[in-house]
């Protein structure tokens, strides 16, 4: 912790380029790999590095985070469920080859607007600081150094930004809902356990007291 | 808010009729007959108490436009109450005749629907406060009419009429139409109160158009004028009326006699104040009324059609009215507006009383000696055509008809002008006329006996004429411009009968007179055809003149109150003589030397045919525009549309489209990975422009 | 007040359906889906509806929450419109997932939260707010897309959606990624206070940014060339779902557009990112009327007028003036009348037990049910812009504001498209009227579906009486942008 909270210069700038190459590298091979299991041990891998990466902006938090939620439960999910899944591989990469080349196009083509537009951001420093001074609710400049990432991010997060904090909890509702709606059939037969049924339920029809005729069996109709 | 109850009402009535009553005559009855006899009892109301400064109510903006802004507002003085009070009494009369009429209708909900929207137009139209919502009623009453005539859509006739009528109201409203943009034009509003008052200001104003100079008031008012000729049936646009009869019987009493036909005047009158400033309009608003009211009157007199015969009357006496306006005397035309609406009525109810009895046989040559059979429907026709031919005796008494006429007669004579002189010439003519075919009408139906061969020959061309009539509906449809000839030419002689298993067999022994239903709204209406005239002369026309029009007519020329008192004697009884002359005349004719009738018919053959063909304005109207444009049409049709617009335009933009379409819909392949393909490759393309264009456009 | 006190008072209406949606949740799932919830949902907008009424500020715009969201006259008329849609979508959908026998109680928290999606759209103000609306509402929307699970096609409609509503998100998100990236700040005004005259050079940054959130927007608005999942969401989904699609989220989408265009928080067009919208309202009209010509099915066919309707009303923001964004207002709330109308209509043919959804069907359907096909044919007459329906002065008002403001090819496609689009909607009512069919339509029809049929058919007929008070309506909400 203590290397990450004052590195040197030098240490910082090679542990970004690291982390971010690793990151990028991780992320091409997602889309590449040739197994699905493969694609996901990546996605792990990109996270890692992203949490990484937070933790050299100093935000130690985030990167547990990422690091817990991500790693710690949806990767696993996902590894879960694409273990569980029987996919043709073959068939999923029929067509890779024939549809490359426009791809491969489009994604240069992207990739040089995005290049093209990344001249510009030495030139947008002026930009940035207008709106800096021009917001009248800058969050991070009322709080101090000292004080802790958690700490802040609460604030931030129950203070400032609280309606979207809220509105987040929605979507993560809707969410839920919606996989409920999706995956949940009420099955005839199934056997439930009703208990307002059973603690409301009268002594006298709890127990039957019988008195079975030798021979006899006991009436068996509750 | 009592204002707008006597509008809404009926509209109310036509809704709740058309919607709730299909299935339940009597429901359909009932929500259409409450509600208007409510509105004519409000409309009372209003009348009784109308205060000094008219009502305006505003209810929401219409249209806001740069300098135009119209409003939906009720407008509400002396000149509307008026129009309320014909309207909503004649319509309640007729709503509740209607019920005894169309008993047998197979759609009650649907007539009594129309009926009851027809007068909501009415009365939207009278208290309109500006050209625009008035249009709005015009139309209105233009369509509801359209409907009537055509109500008894299985009849080619019907159809072809109501085409006929909405045709030909098209010309007028044309006129109107150019004539509110002129207004606009001159006066940058279309609201009456802005306008009214400025009328004097822009008299001197002077439009130019192909290097000539036209006053620009004369012209607006005369392109009005065309919009009246059109609603009111004026000669030349008059051609619609008579076959407009071909609607059910209550319909043509409340709409071709009693209200809408009487909008043209109403219009006129409202726009007193402007036409007062453009005497040559009003010149030929007089000329071209006091024409009309000659020529549908001798029309009248030797039409065979009971309800033709009345429609020629209404056509005529319309005539008187514009007469009366043209001279300035507005009063008396609406006061022959308003006597005429209810004697008018209640001739037709109370031919529809008769047409009823005998089973929709309306030619009055297979009719007569009904008295006995139909005392009561007798007692009406009687009253009614003595109101029309204006009866009483000077200073004492007399029914509607005496006094508005006489007003009008007077007035006419009072205008000291060559064009006075003329129509009141015209006028007492038409007079005459007018005693001699009401008597016509009267001596054949009811009193002379029933000429049994005439009868016979009658019901077989009657008969010849519906076989016709259905072939021709059912003939091929390249002979239509002959077929429109036809509908408007030969056809108007017989009349098209609904009911070819009616009277035909039998006489008139199962004629029986009409249920009490009917018979009430008759006594209604004769009431006003006795009283309204009596009553309320001295409002309409005598000394009570200017308090009771107030600011709502322009009274400033009125050449009767003018000479007030001073009308020689023979002038005041001209009218009451020259009813007596054609009455004699009728009588004579008729009772006396019936020999004499043939001969006349035969030695004057042509005049006869002329008068029999209505002038030949239909066959005239058929060569001059119907065939030419109908040619024209066919050249640009098959020339024009067929070969070159549509093979090039649509035919080819078309195919055009349909194969880009089915292009398109190529793309559209459902396949998940070409979706995220497309929105990708939109992505790139419209953030590589993005880029270019505005670095572009920076440099 | 303080900024979370204040931010929650002008955001009642929204708070309130987000509680009310949990509430109805929870007594839905205690009472295992037997209580009928239809009610109070209605209810829970009609209240909604009122606070925004009642709490409307048209003439000063107040911002909450530190500038995350705004109230002026475009987030009242918006949210206004958002809630009636609602309503009229709940009311669509009942009879019909009764009588299909697919109602679940999710129904209707899943409708409400989507509408507090759309409603924190409306109302947004910063970048994170459009966001985090937009995925509510598009999260509740996919669910809906796959209500009736039991059927394949809804679930394939439920999954095209999610993937490429994702895919649209992501695009959206880094266009916000890139926008703060370059400006720190993710605020509408200050963003635009930000870059009065920068240079060029300075905000080509910002430019892409913002391409990619309209595209992202543009996606939900299923504008061309992101609509392709349009068309197979519209045949997929439940029909009620379906009118949902059609009825509602447009307006949010549309509105946050014009946010972004007009005003004091005017990015868009200060960075000429316009061209985009352009493009899209160009290609939108074209391809919806085009691709229309030749569908069978009665869905597809309301999925591409949908399209071309989206391009009509961009066009209105493009126009770029207070006029053109009250022309927009003005169109979007006819379209929302009429699609109402047709998609009452739509839902209750029915026949053999089953939903028609061939256009083969309705051969002879005038026959059958006289009125509804009148009905029919006065909104689809509607729909094609023929006068004097409410319809035509949508898009009169529209194609007005933008030759006003020099957009003449614009306006001129537009009036062009309509001529096409006239065509399709044309051949239908020539399928209903004049074509003889033996496909027996069912009676009667359920009271709601007749109600909102009359509701709109009186609305698009009336219009053209009283034009200037919903006119008026949307100029005072476009005003409020232009201080």
């Amino acid at each position: 912790m203590e290397l990450f909270a004052n590195p040197a210069p030098i240490l910082t700038a090679l542990a970004f380029w690291v982390l971010s190459g690793v990151l990028v590298g991780s992320a091409l091979a997602v889309v590449l790999a040739r197994a699905p299991v493969h694609s996901v041990l990546f996605l792990i891998l990109c996270f890692f590095n992203a949490a990484g990466l937070f933790l050299l902006l100093g935000a130690e938090f985030l990167a547990m985070i990422l690091v817990v939620v991500y790693v710690g439960a949806v990767a696993v999910l996902f590894l879960f469920v694409v273990m569980m899944l029987d996919m043709e591989l073959v068939a999923l990469r029929e067509g890779f080859l024939r549809h490359l080349p426009l791809g491969a196009l489009l994604a240069l083509v992207l990739l040089a607007e995005l290049i093209l537009t990344a001249i510009g951001w030495h030139a947008a420093q002026d930009l940035r600081f207008v709106s800096a001074t021009v917001a009248t609710a800058v969050p991070f400049a009322e709080v101090g150094a000292e004080v802790s990432n958690i700490k802040m991010l609460g604030a931030v997060l129950y203070d400032d930004y609280f309606l979207l904090f809220q509105a987040s909890g929605l979507v993560l509702l809707v969410a839920m809902i919606g996989a409920i709606v999706l995956t949940h059939r009420t099955r005839p037969g199934v056997r439930r356990q009703e208990i307002a049924e059973q603690v409301l339920r009268p002594a006298e029809a709890r127990i039957h007291a019988n008195n079975p005729p030798i021979g006899g069996g006991v009436d068996w109709d509750v | 808010m009592l204002v707008a109850l006597v509008v809404f009402l009926p509209l109310f009535g036509a809704l709740a009729s058309g919607t709730f009553g299909r299935r339940n005559r009597s429901l359909a009855n009932g929500l259409a007959v409450v509600p208007m006899v409510l509105s004519a009892f409000l409309a009372v109301v209003v009348w009784l108490t109308l205060p000094e400064t008219p009502i305006r109510q505003e209810l929401f903006p219409f249209i806001q436009s740069g300098g135009f802004a119209v409003s939906w507002a009720i407008y509400v003085d002396r000149l509307t109450a008026v129009m309320f009070c014909v309207v909503t009494l004649v319509s309640a009369a007729v709503h509740v005749y209607a019920v005894g009429y169309m008993q047998e209708d197979a759609s009650p909900s649907r007539f009594m629907a129309y009926l009851s929207l027809f007068t909501f137009f009415m009365l939207a139209l009278v208290s309109a406060d500006n050209f625009v919502q008035m249009f709005f009623g015009w139309e209105g009453v233009g369509l509801a009419s359209y409907l009537l005539i055509g109500f008894w859509h299985h009849k080619p006739a019907a159809n072809a009429a109501a085409v006929k009528a909405f045709v030909v109201n098209r010309v007028g409203d044309l006129g109107f139409a150019l004539g509110i943009a002129g207004i606009f034009v001159l006066f940058g509003s279309v609201v009456f109160e802005e306008i009214l008052p400025l009328a004097a200001d822009v008299a001197e104003v002077q439009w130019h158009f192909a290097g000539l100079s036209f006053d620009a008031l004369t012209v607006t008012c005369l392109l009005l004028f065309i919009g009246a000729m059109g609603k009111s049936a004026q000669l030349g646009l008059h051609v619609w009326l008579p076959d407009a009869m071909e609607g059910p019987t209550p319909v043509s009493a409340l709409i071709h006699a009693a209200t809408m036909v009487t909008a043209g005047v109403f219009m006129v009158c409202r726009l007193s104040p402007l036409f007062a400033e453009a005497p040559f309009a009003l010149e030929v608003i007089a000329v071209l009324g006091a024409l009309t009211a000659f020529f549908a009157a001798s029309v009248a007199l030797v039409q065979n059609d009971i309800k033709r015969i009345i429609a020629y009357s209404t056509c005529s006496q319309l005539g008187y009215m514009f007469f009366a306006a043209g001279v300035s005397a507005y009063g008396a035309a609406m006061f022959h507006l308003a006597t005429h609406a209810f004697f008018k009525a209640l001739l037709f109810l109370g031919a529809g009383s008769v047409i009823t009895a005998l089973h929709h046989q309306q030619d009055i040559r297979s009719m007569g000696g009904l008295a006995k059979k139909l005392p009561w429907s007798c007692a009406a026709l009687w009253l009614g055509s003595l109101a029309l031919i204006g009866v009483g005796v000077p200073g004492v008494f007399g029914l509607a008809g005496f006094y508005s006429k006489d007003a009008i007669i007077e007035s006419a004579w009072a205008a000291h002008s060559p064009i006075g002189s003329f129509a009141m010439a015209v006028g007492l003519v038409a007079a005459v006329l007018t005693a001699f075919y009401s008597l016509r009408l009267l001596l054949l139906v009811f009193h002379l006996p029933q000429d049994t061969a005439l009868a016979a020959s009658v019901r077989a061309e009657q008969a010849a004429a519906q076989l016709d009539g259905e072939h021709s509906a059912h003939g091929a449809h390249h002979h239509e411009d002959a077929k429109e000839a036809d509908a408007s030419g030969a056809h108007g002689l017989d009349s098209h009968e609904l009911d070819s298993h009616g009277s035909d067999s039998h006489g008139f022994a199962g004629v029986r007179e009409s249920p009490m239903v009917m018979l009430l709204p008759l006594a209604f209406l004769a009431l006003g055809a006795i009283f309204s005239g009596v009553f309320y002369h001295h409002e309409f026309v005598g000394d009570h003149a200017h308090e009771f029009w107030g600011d709502a007519i322009s009274l400033a020329h009125d050449p009767l109150l003018e000479a007030h008192g001073k009308i020689p004697f023979w002038v005041k009884v001209s009218p009451l003589v020259a009813g007596a002359i054609g009455i004699a005349l009728a009588l004579w004719l008729f009772m006396r030397n019936t020999a004499l009738r043939t001969t006349l018919a035969t030695r004057f053959a042509g005049l006869h045919r002329f008068l029999l063909h209505k002038w030949f304005f239909d066959e005239l109207y058929a060569r001059l525009f119907v065939r030419p444009a109908w040619r024209v049409g066919e050249i640009f049709f098959h020339g024009g549309d067929k070969n070159t617009i549509d093979r090039w335009g649509p035919d080819g933009v078309s195919s055009l489209m349909a194969r880009s379409g089915a292009r398109l819909r190529k793309l559209q392949t459902g396949y998940l990975y070409h979706y995220a393909l497309w929105m990708l490759l939109g992505l790139v393309l419209l953030m590589g422009w993005i880029l270019f264009s505005t670095t572009a456009g920076a440099n | 007040m303080s900024e979370t006190l204040r931010g929650l008072y002008l955001l009642q209406p929204t708070l309130f359906i987000a509680g009310a949606a949990m509430l109805l949740l929870v007594v839905g799932a205690f009472s295992n889906g037997k209580r009928d919830l239809r009610l109070p949902a209605l209810m829970t907008l009609l209240v909604a509806f009122l606070l925004q009424i009642l709490s409307a500020e048209f003439s000063t715009p107040v911002t909450g929450f530190g500038g995350l969201i705004i109230r002026d006259g475009l987030s009242d008329y918006g949210a206004a419109l958002l809630l009636v849609g609602l309503f009229v979508s709940l009311l669509l959908a009942d009879p019909w997932f009764r009588r299909e026998g697919i109602l679940r109680f999710e129904w209707y928290p899943l409708v409400l939260l989507s509408g507090v999606g759309m409603l924190l759209l409306v109302s947004a103000h910063n970048f994170m707010t459009l966001y985090i609306g937009l995925e509510l509402q598009s999260l509740a929307l996919y669910v809906l897309a796959t209500f009736h699970i039991r059927d394949l096609s809804s679930a394939e409609s439920g999954v095209k959606y999610f993937i490429l509503g994702s895919l649209a998100s992501g695009i959206l998100l880094f266009g916000i990624s890139l926008v703060y990236g370059f400006s720190g700040t993710l605020d509408f005004s200050v963003l635009a206070h930000a870059i009065e005259g920068q240079e060029q050079s300075a905000v080509s940054g910002l430019i892409v940014g913002l391409t990619l959130v309209v595209i992202g927007l543009g996606f939900k608005l299923s504008a061309v060339p992101f609509h392709m999942w349009t068309p197979d969401v519209y045949e997929g989904a439940p029909t009620p779902v379906t009118a949902l699609f059609a009825i509602v989220p447009k307006v949010a989408a549309v509105i946050i557009l014009a946010r972004l265009m007009l005003g004091e928080g005017a990015i868009i067009s200060a960075l000429g990112v316009d061209r985009v919208l352009w493009a899209l309202s160009f290609l939108s009209m074209l391809w919806g009327a085009l691709a229309a010509l030749g569908q069978t099915q009665i869905k597809r066919l309301l999925a591409y007028s949908a399209i071309g309707n989206a391009g009509y009303a961009l066009m209105g923001i493009v126009a770029g003036t207070e006029d053109g964004l009250a022309a927009m207002l003005v169109y979007m709330t006819i379209y929302l009348v009429t699609t109402a109308g047709v998609f009452a209509v739509v839902l209750s043919l029915r026949s053999d037990g089953q939903a028609i959804e061939r256009l083969e069907d309705l051969k002879g359907f005038a026959q059958h049910h006289p009125l509804v096909a009148v009905l029919l044919g006065i909104f689809l007459f509607s729909l094609a812009g023929i006068p004097p329906l409410a319809g035509f002065f949508g898009k009169f008002y529209v194609f007005r504001a933008a030759l006003e403001s020099g957009e003449v090819i614009l306006a001129i496609t537009g009036a062009l498209t309509s001529v096409v689009a006239a065509f399709y909607y044309l051949r239908l009512i020539r399928l209903m009227c004049f074509d003889s069919g033996s496909v027996p339509q069912e009676r009667p029809i359920p009271a709601e579906y007749a109600g909102i049929m009359a509701v709109s058919g009186v609305l698009v007929l009336l219009f053209l009486l009283a034009p200037s008070a919903p006119v008026a309506f949307a100029q005072s909400a476009a005003a409020s942008l232009f201080p």
